[in-house]
């Protein structure tokens, strides 16, 4: 009797993106992703025909992806909250768990798959092969990243349920956070990626003359550095999952 | 028994120290239900408890037996909703949303049914339009429309015709009674425009600060308040409501234009009295007759105050 259509967390999914697809918005996270690509691959130490191109301005990359990240989720959390459509659709024979994960889920795809293929054209920029490591390490911090501030805005979303307001608060809390820790702290966004390429640039490229931190990192680092988000994400994702299933009123 | 679609027993919400619903209890059987009360007297809070979006303090409420916050699945798989803010899609057109919404609930036969809805609610001619350039007669068709989409048991709808023209408000109406002869649907239907609800209800509930006043069907609630409500035309009203206010019989007297309105609790005696007042205040007497009940007044008796 309490049967789900099976098909309907498929269908709430599909309509989240086509919600995104419709919307300029796409557009704009797709032109966000080029530029910041663009950006950090014209950064001045620029090598030729090096993998190092992948870790330089990369935190230009970071912040533009938080950015574009806070503002959609914002947007589809407390935005869909604060405006009723929320409460619509929580009035259709949905259950909240589909609701909640297809947001999660569609947003993250749309997001990761557009920044992804930007960054495929550093393969192009700095003639890498389509094979290097380094780049594929280099996409999985950007996923890590985008995991810990999709956490966040859908955290403060939920708590704040202001859109413009949870936007703000969710982006100034992780570029603060990028801001009062460098490039050796597990906090910042730099410092991970710092740790988590050095230690696979030696693991990949032993040989090559120049390290992007002295001494390398060790796997110890790169493992905290890749666990500590995942941990944080774990934490906020199901906290908020538990209570947008068991507790949220939604009016 | 299980004539109630809708039943509540005590129940209580509040939002921090705001009391919004204060031991509701509340029935609505098969039907086309009114659900009347001024604004901030509860109705939304309680629609959101009944279709488990809200959690109530206290009390149960159920809809088909089931309860509100545990069962909510599976009444609102049972019910269509059309909420007091219409949110829709704006970049959707209003057939591309109804078909959505249609797979939502499992329909089989998806365009034909959303292609009937459409123009059930009169709204085939902006099928292909995105829904952002809906006007607001418009939106609340459409949203008549995804209410009623499941081919649901019941159909809440919150303040329906708020923001609507009165021509519009009465296409609005026939399409609600239509429905309900056409496909059985029952309603429940807030408002606070009480000629609204007169042309097409058959069960009544008022609400205020968060209590229900009275409920019943529609003619029972009119019989029982119509014979205690007079309406007078003396020469002096003012001098006439006054003198009348004094008597034991009459439990309220107001005055609207130049006509005394009173309640009274003893018909027989005061219907004696009336003429013989009159002429010891030396007042002619225009007219004098009890008043057919209205929603208007039941309303004014319960409430206590002219509606909006
Ligand atoms: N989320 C909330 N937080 C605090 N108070 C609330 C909240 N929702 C409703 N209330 C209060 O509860 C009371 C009932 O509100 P409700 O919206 O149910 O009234 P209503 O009958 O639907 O009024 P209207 O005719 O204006 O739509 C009001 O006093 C309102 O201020
Ligand atoms: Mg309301």
């Amino acid at each position: 009797m309490n049967k789900t259509n099976p098909k309907t967390f498929s269908r709430l999914m599909l309509w989240e993106i086509e919600g995104c697809l419709n919307l300029p918005t796409l557009l704009l996270i797709v032109a966000s992703a080029i530029v910041a690509v663009l950006i950090q691959s014209s950064s001045p130490r620029s090598l030729s025909n090096s993998y190092i191109n992948l870790y330089d301005g990369a935190s230009i990359i970071f912040l533009i992806l938080t950015l574009v990240t806070c503002t959609l989720f914002s947007h589809s959390f407390a935005g869909s909250l604060g405006k009723g459509e929320l409460k619509r659709i929580l009035s259709y024979p949905v259950k909240r768990w589909q609701v909640f994960t297809s947001k999660i889920i569609a947003l993250t795809l749309i997001v990761f798959s557009v920044y992804a293929s930007a960054f495929t054209l550093n393969l192009y920029l700095s003639s890498l092969s389509p094979l290097e490591p380094m780049f594929y390490i280099s996409i999985f911090t950007m996923f890590l990243h985008l995991l810990l501030v999709c956490a966040v805005s859908v955290g403060i979303s939920i708590a704040l349920r202001s859109e413009l307001m949870s936007t703000l608060a969710s982006f100034l809390l992780l570029f603060g956070l990028d801001m009062a820790f460098d490039y050796r702290s597990y906090l910042s966004s730099n410092g991970r990626f710092t740790y988590i390429f050095s230690y696979f640039q030696q693991v990949f490229h032993p040989n090559f003359s120049y390290s992007i931190l002295e001494p390398p990192a060790t796997a110890q680092q790169a493992l905290i550095s890749i666990a500590t988000p995942l941990f944080v994400v774990a934490i906020v994702l199901i906290g908020v999952f538990v209570y947008f299933t068991r507790k949220m009123e939604v009016d | 028994m299980e004539d109630q679609i809708i039943k509540t027993t005590n129940l209580m919400k509040t939002f921090g120290k705001v009391t919004a619903l204060n031991d509701l209890n509340m029935q609505a059987p098969k039907g086309i239900s009114g659900f009347i009360g001024k604004n901030g007297s509860g109705k939304t809070t309680t629609i959101g408890i009944l279709l488990g979006l809200i959690q109530s303090n206290g009390g149960t409420a159920t809809v088909f037996g089931l309860d509100c916050w545990h069962d909510s699945f599976e009444i609102r798989r049972r019910m269509g909703v059309m909420h007091e803010t219409n949110v829709y899609p704006g970049s959707f057109s209003g057939q591309r949303f109804l078909v959505h919404v249609a797979k939502l609930y499992g329909i089989s036969q998806i365009n034909p049914t959303v292609n009937e809805l459409l123009k059930d609610v009169g709204l085939t001619y902006a099928q292909d339009k995105p829904i952002k350039t809906y006007s607001a007669g418009m939106f609340k068709r459409l949203g008549l429309a995804q209410a009623l989409i499941g081919s649901p048991e019941m159909a809440i709808l919150d303040e329906p015709t708020a923001n609507i023209d009165p021509l519009g408000r009465i296409t609005l109406l026939k399409k609600i009674k239509d429905m309900h002869e056409k496909h059985g649907t029952n309603f429940l239907i807030s408002t606070h425009i009480l000629s609204d609800l007169e042309k097409i209800c058959n069960w009544l509930i008022i609400i205020d600060q968060g209590k229900i006043v009275d409920q019943g069907y529609m003619n029972n609630l009119t019989e029982k308040y119509s014979a205690s409500i007079y309406k007078i035309e003396v020469s002096n009203p003012q001098v006439f409501a006054e003198t009348i206010q004094k008597l034991d019989t009459v439990d309220k007297v107001w005055i609207e234009g130049d006509k005394v309105f009173c309640k009274v609790n003893n018909p027989e005696v005061f219907n004696e009295d009336i003429p013989k007042i009159a002429s010891k205040l030396k007042l002619r007497l225009k007219s004098f007759q009890q008043m057919l009940g209205t929603l208007e007044e039941i309303y004014t008796q319960t409430v206590g105050e002219k509606p909006t």
